[in-house]
Parts: C-alpha cells; sequence; structure tokens
C-alpha cells in the first residue's frame, strides 16, 4: 500500500545561513564586560573620569544635607546643606538654588542663594540674580550689577601646589615667604568662619 | 576736634542764597532726580581722594563699602591690595522698623541693627559710607554712627556725602562706582527722601567722637566729609 509507503522526500534544500549584518560603516562592537571586584570598579571608574566631562545634576526638588563631594562639574538648582568639595571642577549654582554651605571649588557661578564661604582656586562670578552672604577667597571675582554680596572679599592669585587639598582651615600650613614692602603681601593665614 | 574747611567761602554762600530764598518764599532749588540721571556721570572727588591719601601706608588694609556691590568699587579696592567688606545697608536700614511719633524708640531697632551690622571693634581701616546718612531713618542715625566710630580703627578714614537739600526733598539714590582713586562715577537707582538736612554744625555734633573732619563742596551741591577717627 502506497499510503503506508515511507515516500522518500524531497531533500530539504539546505539552510541558509543567517549571516548577521554588518554594517561597514557603523560595526557591531562587543559590548565591554563588567566586573565585580572592587579593584577591577576603581579602575573603572578612572577610565570613566577620563572621558569628556559630565556635569552632576541635583535639580530643584533635591534637599540634601551632609557633604557633596565630587570629582566633576556639579549643577544644584535644588537645595543644599553642610558641605560641598569640587576642587577642580566648576559649581554652579542655578536660579532656584539655595545652598546654605561652605564651598570649595574651581570655579563658582552664582545664580541663586549661597550662605557659607566661598573658596575658589579660579574665579567667582555671581550673576544678577545671585545673592552671596559670606567670605570669599578666589584669584577673580566677577559681580553683575543687581546681584547682592554681604561679606569680605579676599584675591589670592597664589595657586596651590598640583595635587595638594584646598583647605579651607591653613593653620598647619606656613604662608610662604612674601615681600614686606606692599600691604597686599601681608601673609595674614585665612580662618574659615563657622556657619551660624 | 577740628574742622578745616575746604571750600568754605562758597559754601557759606550757598547757605545765604539758600536762606534768601526761605525769607523770600521762594522755592528751594531742587535736586536732579535719579529719573534725570539715566546714563553713568563721571565727577570728580576730592573727598574720595582725601580718604584714600589719608590710610596710605597702613597695613592690613580693609575697607568696608556700605553702597551696593559692583564691579568697579571691588576691582579698584583690591587693587589696592585691600580686603573688601561689602554691606548694602541702605536697603537693610529700608527694613528696619520705624517707631512712631508719639511712642519711645523701640529697642528691636537696635537690635535690629546690631544683628545686621556686627563687625569687630576696630576692623576696618577706611568705611565708605556714600550718602547712606542722608537716607537713614532718625532713630537709626545715632546706632549707625557709633557703629562705624567702633568698627574704624584709630587713624582710619570714613567718607561720607551729605546732600544740601531741604528735609522731605525728593533727592536721587545713587550708586557710587569708584573710576581711579579721585574719580567717581555716579549712577542713579532710585528716587528717595531726604530724611534731615545737615549743615556743618550738624556734621560736627554727629560725628564729634571722630578726630577731625575734612569738608569739600562740589558743583552738584554734595558736601563730601573725610572724618578721622
Amino acid at each position: 500500500m502506497d499510503f503506508w509507503k515511507r515516500k522518500d522526500e524531497p531533500p530539504l534544500p539546505p539552510k541558509e545561513e543567517i549571516q548577521p549584518i554588518v554594517n561597514p560603516v557603523n560595526p557591531v562592537k562587543e559590548a565591554t564586560p563588567v566586573s565585580t571586584s572592587p579593584q577591577e570598579r576603581k579602575l573603572e571608574v578612572a577610565m570613566q573620569d577620563s572621558t569628556p566631562s559630565t556635569v552632576a545634576h541635583i535639580g530643584k526638588s533635591v534637599t540634601i544635607k551632609g557633604e557633596v563631594s565630587g570629582n566633576e562639574d556639579l549643577y544644584i538648582d535644588g537645595q543644599v546643606e553642610g558641605m560641598i568639595e569640587v576642587r577642580e571642577h566648576n559649581l554652579t549654582i542655578g536660579p532656584n538654588g539655595r545652598v546654605q554651605a561652605n564651598v570649595n571649588a574651581k570655579q563658582v557661578v552664582l545664580h541663586g542663594s549661597l550662605k557659607g564661604n566661598v573658596k575658589a582656586s579660579d574665579r567667582v562670578d555671581i550673576r544678577k540674580s545671585g545673592s552671596l552672604i559670606g567670605d570669599v577667597i578666589a584669584a577673580r571675582v566677577m559681580i553683575e550689577d543687581g546681584a547682592s554680596i554681604k561679606g569680605s572679599v579676599d584675591i589670592q592669585k597664589t595657586p596651590e601646589p598640583a595635587g595638594r587639598p584646598l583647605d579651607m582651615k591653613r593653620a598647619d600650613v606656613a604662608p610662604p615667604p612674601m615681600a614686606e614692602a606692599h600691604p597686599k603681601y601681608s601673609g595674614s593665614p585665612v580662618e574659615a568662619k563657622k556657619l551660624n | 576736634m577740628s574742622a578745616s574747611n575746604g571750600m568754605g567761602a562758597s559754601l557759606l554762600s550757598g547757605n545765604v542764597r539758600r536762606l534768601l530764598r526761605q525769607v523770600l518764599g521762594q522755592p528751594d532749588v531742587p535736586l536732579p532726580a535719579a529719573a534725570e540721571i539715566t546714563t553713568s556721570l563721571q565727577r570728580r572727588s576730592n573727598g574720595l581722594r582725601e580718604f584714600w591719601r589719608g590710610i596710605e601706608g597702613q597695613p592690613q588694609q580693609a575697607i568696608l563699602d556700605l553702597g551696593s556691590a559692583c564691579q568697579s568699587n571691588l576691582s579698584f579696592i583690591t587693587g589696592r591690595g585691600c580686603k573688601l567688606y561689602a554691606e548694602d545697608l541702605f536697603h537693610i536700614a529700608l527694613r528696619a522698623p520705624v517707631p512712631r511719633k508719639d511712642q519711645p524708640p523701640l529697642p528691636e531697632a537696635a537690635a535690629f541693627f546690631r544683628e545686621n551690622f556686627s563687625y569687630s571693634e576696630g576692623q576696618f581701616t577706611g568705611i565708605l559710607c556714600w550718602d547712606l546718612l542722608d537716607f537713614l531713618p532718625e532713630h537709626l542715625l545715632k546706632p549707625c554712627v557709633e557703629n562705624l566710630h567702633a568698627f574704624l580703627k584709630p587713624g582710619g578714614n570714613l567718607l561720607a556725602f551729605f546732600h544740601t537739600g531741604s528735609p522731605g526733598q525728593d533727592a536721587p539714590v545713587c550708586l557710587y562706582r569708584i573710576h581711579s582713586a579721585d574719580t567717581l562715577e555716579v549712577t542713579g537707582r532710585e528716587t528717595g527722601k531726604l530724611r534731615r538736612h545737615f549743615n556743618n554744625r550738624a556734621i560736627e555734633n554727629l560725628f564729634r567722637n571722630f578726630s577731625s573732619l575734612k569738608f569739600y563742596l562740589s558743583r552738584d551741591n554734595l558736601r563730601e566729609v573725610v572724618i578721622v577717627r
């Protein structure tokens, strides 16, 4: 009976191997494997730091109480109370920013409100909507008309040695010898004021 | 306390003219309103020159600027090697409570001043008061001057401007930018009312705890006074 006879089915055409579509312009890259060991993780962070700079953003609905530190530029549009340390990077306080903290940064741009002492290795820029209550130590200070400042401004252009932390208190560091002819070079140590 | 008039004759003639106008019922010459000072005006300031000359050579100079903070003042003062303290006392004084005439002075007013205008004894080599005292309410005037005396170190200089208008007269509230050691750039901010009229005797009484005063009268009827502690 032909019904039960296994028929010799014609052989199936050979399966076409599905080749991955390779775009010669943008070749597919292999994903970088993420390790879980701490030492390798530190290296990955260092590698990320060497990539083009990014800006950390604190939004206007965010409130932080404590110490904020980092190795990248920082934009604050919320409320921060405590201490801010971004020594070799820039700090921008947005128009909604309300900061009650001592600040240590390379450059500070103020659009909002800041109560605290500011130490900048480069420049402090107070825009017309900015309000600063506290002492400023920087190489340069810029104030737009309309800005409010209550406190002292001390221009110090002596750069700190590379890799040396910019301490708010210099009690342990002897000031470099300077000429006494000009009152600017009196070499008086800098003291940080505590917030009330 | 000694006083020396830089331009006593012109000041006397100005006072005589004002007195004659009052006797004859003529209206006083109005001071230029802030609205008229739409652009910045540069003017020579003998008082400012004397102010810097008086503190020249003093070590660790700290200058208190009681006007609105501006870039030109900051650049000039820090460029001289001084440490600048900024305090916009004018706007602080506007927020102070004003006692009513039938009531004794409010104790909170003095406390308000202490809380908002507090520095160490003898902290400053120089204080730039500008024309603040012309617009201060009466109950704040003496406490302010007492504080200025305490904050100024012995031998320090205080620079104050006084308009020559009548009490209640409109006067421009100006921003004084230091252009050079003897030149100011004056910009109108708003219009205020002169609280009182200061003659030379009144100014001497106000600063009687200081050691000396020097008066300079300018063409725009602004009396510049350098007070030495």
